[in-house]
């Protein structure tokens, strides 16, 4: 609206011109709703409240819009703010009265800026007060971008530690204002490298012991979703979920996925595999139940054992207690959850060079490399915190014709075969380690 | 493509001062509130579907059980550790003594057991979020809750009460990324930033129900006092351009940041990195038959690979590096802002980043000036034809009307005239602005609201509804009901055409009486 411009002076152009009614409204809502806060001392008649507190807080923003420099509109309306803030005193709306609070505060330094312009334009006539708030604003202006700054700086970069100014710019004085803002992006958008993308496997089991791999996402549209027995069969899962289809014609709801099993990709850095873990590794992989699964033969062992930081370490058990809640047994609702076992997946791509080789896809097995990262029971609790294959890759291996000796396939790494071998086929030790009957693309075990 | 041009700075005044009177007209100047107003639909329509989207998945995002549910979030809200470098040389030991308490020992213990440090070393914690989906829980009232959200959303893509709506719909956003912090990505961290500025600015002073509102009630007040329907420009306003200037210079800062981060990685150096988009399974259209013949086309022929990636990931370099510094030139802003609309169309098409791709159009939307947009709105809402709007100023109701039409009338082709002006044509002065009116023969049988179109023919009652709907294309959504079969005649039972005696100018009937 004009009334709001500096240069303006003179009648409103909308229609409603009167902010009293509404900032009436406001206080009396905002100092019932303290009045019920003070009588029940609890989190009871929460609709009462709610509707008291936001339609004050409301009417009081609408006063402020009609006259946004009124000292005593502003006043008034910061008032109406400070009783919503006292009203949730004895309910757990915690980030309701933080933001109310923060807002509450704005509208007081509001007021007192109207104030000020106020009493300047009566003290010094001219352009003082134009000059005075521009100073002020472009200090507001330069504060800003310093902690935009501070965010995008603060990233330290691939091998070495973030720079010392940004990091304490950022949590000393800026963390709390990005971050209630949400303007702590880095903007670094596939930077360094545009890494591959990381995908979800779940291996559901229920306590009949059948068992249900779960992809997220997944965008095969020809995805076999079967439920697989104990004694070895499968069925096929009628009207699956699993079977890919997009959401939303923008692929929104796609991304937002994948934004999920990204989240659980933070790695630390470590400089080395302790021993004894790599030990262990090797002694469960030779005597592991169902058949030996060894290291991968082609990776370097750093790059096969990969613990995530701790905030990642916590999403997984956050995601295992939400397949136990929505993944019931897809037959019998009634058979319960027993666990489920979760591998976190990078999906590496073809070199261009690889990518014309008919014994190659994108969607080739070997291109998927699986990190373990636990087994969980449906509160989120892990089954087996010792377990020496946890966040250790658990390899798909190729396998090449051998042109020589047809029986004895030969195992090359995928980055040093030569042009002319074709692949044969690949171990799977994912399936033999998850104890599953299919592998995730619904494949017999190999 | 010219920006409104400010006063121009004297190249001979005092260094400091220049730089200063330089700031202040970046900043400060008055801007004209168009482009906000055309940003403000552009990311409403995205926020609106993002929103929308979110229903599909509602529970699994933001529930109670959702992918990350509520106990988690909570817990990292309250009591996620936050380290700093210490501030001097000595570097800190990360080893402290158990405490001597053991209520305050098993804190210890359970905090490293969960969050992998001691508490007592963190600088901070928890997290400065917050939302609404922390508090509400239940799936009914989070339906409630949300769908009023989609409302809201939809006010302030309308700019409907903007002032209002533009806090609400801020504030309504945040509560979905807090919440589900796992589930952002790049458009997300666009979107808040966004729609922080357009709550700053006046996003609802231009292209907005409140500007309709506002040009209806200007005109209605004038024309109550007899002066001539105003023109209706938006004024240009001071918050207005600091709004855009803050939208202009985010940009350069999201491009500066991502360009140069790029040059970390070797495969950006090496002309490589274009490939781990294109061949990204996840990401790219891989399904696509045409789209895997053109890939497999390129890795056939080495020398059209390398040059298609290295001159992608050039073009990707240059325009995020350079972009800061060449808009500013007049001459080569509206290339720049070209090609930043082409690389998020490429990402659009060959990632299928929509979303991110069309809100970082629309923030680069910010650099086009207001009067190209007004120049384009109005090709496209000026009907052909011009008409004259008869009224009489002394009739309520026609003056509600007139305004009405004179509110729509973004393309001004309707001039509004009081038929019951008794001073001709000949008679009136050159300069006489206001139209004097003799209550006399306005109290005298009132001719109806007459639409005169540029041959003379004459519309009153439901045809000049009819008429008035069709020509103006900002009510051409309403002119869809004419078409409608009987609405025609329905229309006219009510509201009939007035006989030509009715019509005949007010001077004709004061010589029949006299």
């Amino acid at each position: 609206m004009a009334g709001d411009d500096l240069t303006t002076a003179g009648e409103s152009d909308w229609p409603v011109t009167n902010p009293w009614p509404m900032l009436g409204y406001g206080l009396a809502a905002g100092l019932l709703a303290i009045t019920v806060s003070e009588v029940l001392r609890d989190n009871t008649w929460p609709l009462l409240r709610v509707f008291l507190i936001g339609t004050g807080l409301i009417a009081a923003g609408g006063a402020v819009s009609i006259r946004p420099r009124s000292f005593l509109v502003v006043l008034l309306a910061a008032l109406t703010g400070l009783f919503a803030y006292l009203a949730m005193s004895y309910t757990d709306w915690d980030s309701a009265q933080l933001v109310v609070g923060i807002l509450t505060t704005l509208a007081f330094l509001g007021a007192l800026l109207n104030g000020v312009a106020y009493c300047l334009g009566l003290l010094f006539p001219g352009n003082v007060t134009k000059v005075v708030f521009s100073i002020l604003f472009s200090g507001v202006i330069l504060v800003h971008f310093g902690g935009i700054l501070s965010a995008v700086t603060s990233v330290p970069p691939p091998n070495g530690p973030a720079p010392w100014i940004s990091d304490q710019l950022w949590k000393r004085v800026y963390r709390p204002y990005l971050q209630f803002g949400h303007l702590n992006n880095a903007y670094h958008f596939y930077s360094p490298e545009p890494g591959p993308p990381i995908i979800i496997w779940s291996l559901i089991e229920y306590a009949d012991g059948s068992k249900r791999w779960i992809w997220i996402p997944n965008r095969d549209e020809e995805y076999k979703d079967y439920l697989q027995f104990p004694d070895g069969s499968k069925q096929l899962i009628p009207n699956s979920d699993q079977i890919f289809h997009d959401k939303d014609p923008l692929k929104q709801e796609w991304y937002r996925r994948l934004s999920l099993t990204e989240s659980t990709n933070q790695l630390q850095a470590l400089p080395m595999i302790p021993q004894g873990i790599l030990q262990n590794r090797i002694l469960a992989g030779r005597t592991f139940p169902a058949g030996a699964i060894p290291l991968h033969p082609y990776l370097a062992e750093s790059m096969q054992f990969r613990v995530p930081q701790f905030i990642s370490l916590w999403m997984v058990p956050s995601y295992a207690r939400h397949l136990a809640r929505n993944y019931p047994h897809p037959l019998d609702p009634s058979i319960e959850f027993k666990s489920v076992k979760i591998y976190r997946v990078i999906h590496t791509m073809l070199e261009a060079r690889q990518f014309n080789r008919p014994d190659l896809t994108p969607t080739s097995r070997v291109l998927y490399f699986p990190y373990y990262h636990g087994e969980f029971d449906k509160e989120g609790k892990m089954v087996k915190p010792e377990d020496p294959f946890l966040y250790w890759l658990i390899p798909i291996e190729p396998v090449y014709e051998n042109p020589s000796v047809p029986d004895q396939p030969l195992r090359i790494p995928m980055m040093q075969e030569p042009a002319k071998l074709e692949l044969k086929g690949y171990l799977d030790y994912l399936t033999l380690h998850s104890g599953a009957n299919v592998s995730p693309w619904g494949e017999d075990q190999r | 493509m010219k920006m409104t041009s400010p006063p121009v700075v004297d190249a001979h005044e005092n260094s400091p001062l220049r730089w200063l009177r330089a700031w202040h007209q970046f900043w400060f100047a008055p801007g004209d509130p168009t482009t906000l107003g055309l940003v403000r639909i552009c990311l409403g329509m995205i926020v609106l579907y993002v929103h929308l989207v979110y229903t599909l998945d509602l529970q699994e995002f933001m529930g109670e059980h959702a992918w990350l549910d509520l106990k988690l979030a909570n817990a990292f809200r309250h009591d996620v550790p936050w380290g700093i470098m210490p501030n001097s040389w000595e570097e800190r030991s990360t080893y402290l003594p158990e405490p001597q308490d053991e209520a305050e020992r098993e804190y210890v213990n359970q905090y490293k057991a969960q969050w992998g440090t001691d508490p007592r070393l963190a600088y901070v914690k928890g997290n400065c979020n917050w939302s609404l989906w922390f508090h509400v829980t239940d799936p009914y009232w989070m339906n409630v809750a949300h769908f009023s959200i989609i409302g809201i959303m939809f006010l302030f893509t309308i700019g409907f009460c903007t002032r209002i709506t533009s806090v609400l719909t801020w504030l309504s956003a945040l509560s979905y990324i807090h919440r589900s912090p796992t589930t952002v990505f790049g458009m997300d961290a666009i979107m808040s930033v966004m729609l922080f500025y357009l709550m700053i600015g006046p996003s609802g002073a231009a292209l907005s129900v409140d500007r309709l509102i506002s040009r209806y009630w200007l005109t209605w007040r004038s024309l109550r006092r007899h002066r001539p329907a105003p023109a209706l420009r938006p004024q240009p306003l001071v918050m207005a351009n600091v709004a855009l200037r803050l939208l202009q210079v985010h940009l350069c800062i999201i491009y500066f940041m991502s360009g140069t981060s790029k040059l970390l990685g070797s495969a950006w150096w090496n002309g490589t990195a274009l490939w781990g988009t294109l061949a990204n399974y996840e990401f790219a259209r891989m399904d696509n038959p045409i789209y895997m013949t053109t890939l497999h086309f390129l890795c056939d022929n080495r020398w059209l690979w390398e040059i298609v990636m290295t001159s992608g990931v050039v073009f990707t370099l240059v325009l995020e590096i350079g972009f800061p510094f060449l808009v500013w030139n007049p001459r080569l802003r509206g290339p720049m802002v070209l090609f930043a609309v082409i690389l998020h169309l490429g990402i659009a098409i060959f990632m299928q980043l929509f979303t991110f791709s069309l809100i970082m159009a629309t923030l680069a939307m910010s650099f086009v000036p207001g009067a190209t947009v007004r120049r384009l709105i109005n090709q496209l809402f000026r009907g052909a034809e011009s008409f004259r709007l008869s009224i009489i100023g002394a009739a309520p109701r026609q003056l509600r009307l007139a305004s009405l039409v004179h509110a729509f009338d973004v393309g001004e082709q309707v001039e509004i005239t009081d038929a019951a002006d008794v001073v001709s044509v000949e008679e009136s002065h050159p300069l006489e602005t206001a139209i004097t009116t003799k209550p006399a023969v306005a109290a005298q049988k009132k001719p109806p609201l007459q639409l005169i179109d540029s041959k003379g023919a004459v519309f009153t009652g439901y045809a000049l509804f009819e008429r008035t709907v069709r020509s103006l294309r900002l009510l051409w959504p309403l002119a869809l009901l004419t078409w409608i079969p009987g609405i025609g005649g329905l229309g006219r039972s009510f509201f009939p055409e007035r006989s030509r005696r009715e019509m005949k100018p007010a001077r004709e009937r004061r010589e029949a009486v006299a």
